[in-house]
């Protein structure tokens, strides 16, 4: 799957996410401003984010601090093989379930599963493109704070080096009833209230039943007839 | 948390272990590599891979100790869990690194596809499958532990 992915489907998933990232910077940004993601010829991403900030700037000559100057929007551009990134979870959860026994769940799992997984990717990425566009910001505030710095590092290793890889895994097992009943067996005490489960049957807690007793003239309650 | 800085030197710490263990074993298979705290070269080509956040399996190891953590299990089976599954994932690891080494000798494109892909994601299915064993040790035992009462 992670063949075809690289082969075959990257380009159409790019294009998908290309779409889906624009409409939801468009919802972020004010309308009637520029375009919010637009590829150059060689592939890349170049996003404008709006930001709400002012600099303002030193006179290198005098020493002193000029008239500020307001921003409204950032401009940054991430590489095709960093965006790259956001179209893999979906290959990896078809690649899960296909793999996984196929049962009644498995195309609803897998149609669910992809729906899911691919708002995940375009949400990842936004926090992404976000995240950049304050570290960015940050870099003209020279005296910014160090636990917002490390926050954002933070939040960008999870959705560069998390998110992505566990995502597909933990949908998967979410979403798809018979694999979740093949990791978690069902008979497992924290799993099955034990109220639903058939006493000596092999669902569920293996209630302790007293003993047969073989004398039919005695009540099942222990009391003598 | 790994990533606060008074915990940033252990980790470093950890991922220069890596690199000499990594090192010992390519020597033991007469392979030749140099390690230079956090960087493995090879010594003819001079090219090399350097272990940073994220390469050294931490993620996943976390997020496996996590699950065996939160699940419903005697302290006895979480401790064989957590020993089991570190090992396992870092096992794996290992295998990772190596392999990105003499990948990166033969195809930078491969590499790139194996480093960012392809590794990422079996790190994490062994995570599950690790997770999915101990979980089938837990429900068996646990069935034991019934079938005796």
């Amino acid at each position: 799957m992670l063949a075809l992915w690289w082969f075959a489907l990257q380009s159409p998933m790019l294009f998908a996410l290309e779409g889906a990232e624009s409409v939801a910077l468009r919802l972020l940004s004010s309308p009637g401003s520029k375009e919010p993601v637009e590829l150059d010829p060689s592939g890349d991403w170049n996003f404008r984010v709006p930001v709400e900030d002012t600099q303002r700037e030193t006179n290198p000559a005098s020493g002193k601090g000029g008239a500020p100057t307001k921003f409204r929007a950032i401009e940054f551009t991430i590489p095709r093989s960093d965006v790259v990134l956001f179209t893999f979870s979906v290959p990896v959860f078809w690649a899960i379930v296909l793999g996984a026994p196929l049962g009644k769940s498995s195309a609803r799992a897998l149609l669910w599963g992809t729906a899911v997984v691919a708002v995940v990717e375009v949400f990842s990425l936004l926090t992404l493109v976000e995240i950049t566009a304050y570290a960015v910001v940050a870099q003209l505030h020279p005296s910014a704070d160090g636990l917002a710095a490390w926050a954002r590092d933070v939040g960008d290793k999870i959705v560069v080096g998390v998110i992505p890889f566990a995502a597909p895994v933990l949908v998967a097992v979410a979403l798809h009833r018979d694999l979740r009943s093949q990791i978690f067996p069902e008979s497992h005490p924290a799993i099955i209230n034990a109220d639903d489960a058939l006493p000596g049957t092999a669902q569920g807690i293996q209630v302790q039943r007293p003993a047969l007793d073989r004398n039919p003239d005695r009540d099942p309650r222990g009391r003598s007839r | 948390m790994l990533m606060t800085p008074w915990l940033k030197p252990a980790v470093t710490g950890f991922d220069r272990g890596l690199v000499r263990t990594a090192a010992i074993l390519i020597h033991l298979f007469r392979g030749h590599a140099i390690p230079q705290g956090t960087v493995l070269r090879d010594p003819s080509s001079g090219l090399a891979v350097e272990m940073k956040d994220g390469c050294n399996g931490v993620n996943v190891t976390v997020l496996l100790c996590a699950a065996l953590l939160a699940f419903p299990a005697s302290w006895s089976l979480k401790a064989k869990g957590l020993l089991i599954g570190v090992v396992a994932i870092q096992f794996v690891n290992f295998l990772r690194f190596i392999s990105l080494y003499y990948l990166l000798q033969y195809s930078q494109a491969w590499f790139d596809f194996a480093h960012a892909y392809l590794w990422e994601s079996l790190i994490m299915l062994d995570a599950l499958a690790v997770f999915w064993l101990w979980v089938h040790l837990v429900f068996r035992s646990t069935a034991i532990t019934h079938v005796e009462a």
